[in-house]
């Protein structure tokens, strides 16, 4: 069967009304969560994993991708109406688009950005409907070496956009990696860096960590600035749809962003944060309207909140076809397809072809039922923003802790949690990047476990990842991407 | 030195002191069984100790007043009473689990919401207490009932 046929499937499934009903259910927690700051799509995702032993693999996984898009719809609302990112990704839409809003644009800029994420996520669908079958075939060649060449490229990429400095960036990778070798050793059984606790022989839970450095850092960090209660959610003004303008200067942005997202969303390690950049200064450029940029421009909005959708499908391509996550939510959907028993990677399409291709199915679905959704409950997710500051951050805390603790039973869980807020916290305040750190935390147990195995079947010749041809191939652009662009800096200077 | 460097140098420092532990740990693992080239230990010693040189480049940084410090922003400056509001992040932070540990969840959880709440600027203990008892027990319902996740079967338990 084509990929065509199996996607009609997958709609056929993805439309029965259960299938529909976690969908809508998915939409709706994730469009929440999203508006609210600190609590993710990761942590929400994780929050729900002991449900799956009770739910069937399709309504989860078709609850999960409502949950993923859902956040990303919820994040601009926030951005827009309290100038507070919901999501590290929307930063940019909180420049223009609560400038839009001070001008009594609101309207218009939500509805930009709505229509934007639907355009940009629907493309973003599709082009991972018809990649993905090219790249599986292609993996199906990978070995170990192909696999530690891949990690290895993603690390890279990861350095290229470390931030601010080069020094702390690595820092934070670097932290990553060895939080990620705490535990039992899978290949030899030896303990690494447990410091004698038994609870840490299982490793350094990426949800712990994620949670920890983003919910709990983050509500320390807005504590101790004090600037919490200050923050105004301006008035819903304007209508809520884009008039003939608002259409003629948002859709080619819209399509310059979903360029810009899905393939940078898709490369490992790409992540939401530095396409929606891209887009922004993209838009700055184009515009024929410079004077409204940093005034609230529509372009500003709509590009970016395009490029974020479309890199939220391009990071599931990797996921489901490689089984390698390059973000927080990524490695929770990870564990979660693990606790179904089920091995993302090249051969999910063709053991779980109905899984993936429903989970597919319902993305589009999703993106309808999130249009749909999210102009007209406007009303509802700003009153969640109005809840004051003391009992939204306490609350943040309550559903972090509880959500952790209520999964294992663990005090000492609890505390880890809190030690990873306090770090996030002294990294927020030295301006060292937190995202390195969960990408390596990720990233670093794989690339290690690879390296090894690819070592085991060479007999412990090193060469094998480059005489292996695409091996040698991955790691070439490895190296291109790390020399090529300091060239560039040294010629300029 | 000026005042200015002090909290990223001590930032820097914790870092150092943090590489050093990951160093002696990376150190007392085992070397692997013979026949595997890159053992239990290569990764864990390759990358303490990168960790080991990036502290002490970071160390020099601070020293040399080229790590920035939030405290010192000029764009959202601080506003007074940041070490008071971060004090009762912290007291949270150490009596939460501790309540959680010896008396269940329903305390542990009241005095992490409590304890934030304060930091972010309530002053009424009442509406404290009333706010937290509240979210608390809403969120066990959900958490434990619906979603089946283990909050503990009782809601207050006794240390003995």
């Amino acid at each position: 069967m084509d990929s065509f046929a199996q996607l009609m499937h997958g709609f056929a499934n993805a439309l029965q009304p259960a299938v529909l009903m976690y969908g809508f259910l998915g939409c709706l927690v994730g469009t929440l969560v999203g508006v609210l700051p600190g609590i993710g799509p990761a942590l929400t995702i994780a929050l729900l994993l002991p449900l799956t032993f009770k739910v069937p693999a399709t309504g989860m996984f078709v609850l999960f991708a409502g949950i993923y898009y859902g956040a990303m719809y919820g994040g601009s609302t926030t951005s827009i109406l309290l100038n507070t990112p919901g999501e590290s990704s929307t930063v940019m839409t909180a420049i223009e688009g609560n400038r839009m809003a001070r001008r009594g644009l609101a309207g218009p800029a939500l509805a930009t950005a709505a229509i934007g994420s639907f355009v940009a996520g629907t493309i973003g669908t599709i082009a991972l409907t018809f990649f993905s079958p090219l790249i599986v075939d292609a993996a199906l060649l990978f070995g170990p070496a192909e696999y530690f060449s891949m990690m290895l490229l993603a690390l890279v990429a990861v350095t290229s956009v470390l931030g601010n400095s080069l020094l702390r960036g690595l820092i934070s990778l670097n932290l990553g990696l060895l939080f990620g070798m705490v535990g039992v050793d899978l290949q030899t059984g030896q303990h690494r860096f447990a410091f004698g606790q038994a609870e840490l022989l299982d490793g350094l839970e990426v949800t712990i960590v994620a949670v920890g450095l983003f919910a709990v850092g983050e509500a320390m960090f807005m504590a101790w600035k004090g600037h919490a209660a200050e923050g105004k959610v301006e008035e819903i003004r304007g209508s809520l749809w884009l008039d003939r303008e608002g259409w003629r200067r948002s859709w080619k942005p819209w399509l310059r962003g979903t360029f810009l997202g899905f393939p940078i969303g898709a490369m490992p390690a790409g992540g939401a944060e530095l396409p929606t950049l891209l887009s922004y200064y993209a838009e700055k450029k184009l515009t024929a309207h410079p004077e409204e940029f940093g005034n609230g421009a529509i372009e500003g909005v709509a590009g970016p909140e395009a490029a974020n959708n479309a890199a939220a499908a391009g990071v599931l391509m990797p996921l489901l076809t490689l089984g390698i996550p390059t973000s927080a939510t990524a490695a929770i959907l990870l564990s979660a397809f693990t606790s179904y028993g089920i091995a993302p990677g090249p051969l999910l399409f063709q053991q779980q072809a109905e899984l993936v291709w429903t989970l597919i199915a319902s993305l589009y679905v999703g993106n309808v039922i999130l249009l749909v959704l999210n102009l007209p409950l406007v009303g509802l997710w700003v009153q969640l923003l109005r809840i004051p500051a003391p009992w939204l951050y306490g609350g943040i805390i309550l559903i972090s802790t509880a959500g952790l603790y209520g999964a294992s039973s663990s005090v000492f869980d609890v505390g880890l949690l809190y030690a990873f807020g306090l770090l996030g916290f002294v990294m927020r305040r030295f301006d060292v990047p937190v995202a390195p750190l969960v990408m390596g935390l990720i990233l670093g147990p794989m690339a290690e476990q690879s390296m090894r195995q690819a070592l085991t079947i060479s007999a412990g010749d090193f060469t094998t990842f480059i005489t292996r041809p695409i091996s040698g191939g991955i790691l070439a652009i490895a190296l291109l991407m790390l020399v090529v662009p300091r060239v560039l800096k040294m010629r300029k200077s | 030195m000026t005042a200015a460097h002090r909290a990223p140098l001590a930032g820097a420092l914790a870092l150092a002191a943090l590489a050093a532990l990951a160093v002696w740990g990376a150190w007392s693992i085992p070397e692997g069984p013979d026949f595997s080239t890159v053992g239990p230990s290569a990764f864990p010693r390759v990358l303490s100790g990168t960790l080991a040189l990036l502290a002490i480049a970071a160390v020099i940084q601070a020293l040399r007043g080229k790590i920035p410090d939030e405290a010192r922003s000029t764009e959202e400056p601080l506003l007074p009473g940041a070490n008071a509001r971060v004090g009762w992040v912290l007291a949270g932070m150490v009596f939460s689990p501790l309540g959680l540990y010896l008396f269940g969840f329903l305390v542990g959880a009241m005095i992490g919401f409590g304890t934030v709440a304060r930091a972010f600027g309530a002053k009424n203990g009442w509406a404290i207490i009333g706010w937290s008892a509240a979210s608390t027990l809403v969120v066990w319902l959900v958490f434990d009932k619906v979603l089946t996740l283990k909050l503990g079967n009782q809601l207050i338990m006794l240390p003995f």
